[in-house]
């Protein structure tokens, strides 16, 4: 009975598959800005950057931290969402190692980090909208998830 | 069966959590326009001395430039004699026009136009005072107030 | 028709007057109010070369004629070029009323021209506790 208990729990162990852990902490919000050179285009570029650091990464093959695409949160009435693109640029820095891109796009984008990395990540977002921007105040969203 | 179940839910139970967290970035966005006038405009007589105006020979029409960022409007009120010399009858009819930004021919009405988001942009105005009466010897002022709002 | 010439030479306006400039920013606001009075802080700029003195009015919402009961705190500012300053504005808004519109202007204070430019705003505020 306890043989077949510890045999099961094993193969169940072994089945299940390596979710790895790890934790995000965000030091700096970012905030965008109305870029001088184009007043069509909201970017943190031109504001402050968003921090984060990712820590407890624990799977034991690496581990892939995966930034999602940006979306529009909240906006003032009237403003034409619909036409408003967001996208994102990231850096990422860790011992012995960095994943960066800095060509804004508007996809989710992932890296490898090694086992217990800890990862500086910075990231950019910006919002494009060919009528411009209404007064008032704007945030996007993007998630960060490790598997 | 039931040691199989138990170790299902173990793993179950002690599967290591799985992080995600929402990065938020924040923007505010003030309305703003910005007028400049380096071009005040000069209004000269006509031969036949019945029209002062900024495009009779010599006359210079005047330039506003307009940076405007959000969805703002342009009103030039109607135009109006402001300070003539003693000794002068009245009896005129004031008229501009403009060209550039936004065009119109010219009229003694105020006038209004929309302006979205605008780089620096020029407004040509023109002023015209006529009179079939002439004018008395001194200085005249015709005006209009632009406004952006 | 010899006043023709003499009027040409009188009747020139050519006044050699700087470049006038200004901006407003932001040029709408609202807010609420615990008391009957409300406040607004407003930028002035002067994106130009050259210093330049503005006169700010508080006035109606279709920016026609002063505004009672509103004060600006400083009413005229001279800035240096590149500039900007804050003012603020601060208006009461009669207790029979939940909300009351001021309007405000920037223009140059002293512009010989064919054209008079201001920049205008809205400011509403709103007393809290009147079910507005």
């Amino acid at each position: 009975m306890q043989l077949r208990c510890g045999l099961a729990a094993l193969l169940a162990t072994l089945a299940t598959p390596a979710v790895a852990d790890c934790s995000v902490g965000v030091s700096t919000p970012g905030v965008m800005n109305l870029s001088a050179s184009d007043a069509h285009v909201l970017t943190s570029a031109e504001g402050t950057a968003s921090l984060l650091i990712v820590t407890n990464l624990s799977g034991l093959f690496g581990t892939t931290v995966t930034i999602s695409n940006p979306r529009l949160d909240t906006y003032p009435g009237g403003f034409a969402a619909g036409s408003a693109t967001v996208e994102e640029t990231y850096s990422a820095t860790w011992v012995l190692g960095s994943s960066s891109n800095s060509t804004f796009s508007s996809s989710p984008r992932s890296f490898g980090v090694p086992v217990a990395a800890i990862v500086t990540l910075v990231l950019n977002n910006r919002v494009t909208s060919p009528g411009g921007f209404k007064q008032g105040g704007y945030s996007t969203k993007t998630t960060i998830s490790c598997s | 069966m039931r040691g199989l179940l138990v170790a299902l839910g173990y793993a179950v139970l002690c599967a290591p959590a799985f992080a995600a967290t929402d990065v938020v970035f924040t923007g505010n966005v003030a309305d703003t326009c910005t007028l400049a006038v380096p071009t005040p405009g000069t209004m000269t007589l006509s031969s036949d001395g019945k029209t002062l105006g900024s495009d009779q020979a010599l006359g210079v029409p005047a330039t506003v430039t307009v940076l405007s960022l959000g969805g703002n409007s342009v009103t030039l009120s109607a135009p109006s004699l402001t300070a003539s010399p003693v000794g002068y009858g009245g009896g005129e009819t004031v008229q501009m026009s403009y060209s550039g930004l936004a065009s119109h021919a010219y009229t003694t009405q105020q006038q209004s136009f929309s302006v979205g988001i605008i780089p620096l942009t020029n407004l040509i105005i023109n002023m015209q005072v006529i009179n079939n009466s002439g004018f008395a010897q001194g200085t005249y002022t015709a005006k209009t107030v632009l406004t952006c709002s | 028709m010899q006043l023709i010439p003499l009027l040409a030479t009188a009747c020139v306006l050519a006044l050699a007057a700087p470049a006038a400039a200004q901006s407003l920013s932001p040029m709408h606001n609202a807010g609420p109010t615990p008391s009957d009075i409300k406040g607004f802080r407003l930028a002035i700029g002067n994106p130009y070369r050259t210093v330049m003195t503005f006169i700010v009015l508080p006035m109606d919402p279709k920016f026609r004629v002063l505004a009672a009961d509103a004060a600006i705190n400083f009413p005229e500012i001279t800035l240096a070029p590149g500039s900007s300053r804050q003012v603020i504005l601060t208006f009461r808004i009669d207790p029979a009323r939940k909300e009351r519109t001021i309007g405000v202007c920037v223009q140059p204070k002293n512009l010989a021209s064919t054209v008079l430019p201001r920049v205008c705003g809205t400011y509403t505020g709103r007393r809290l506790g009147t079910g507005g």
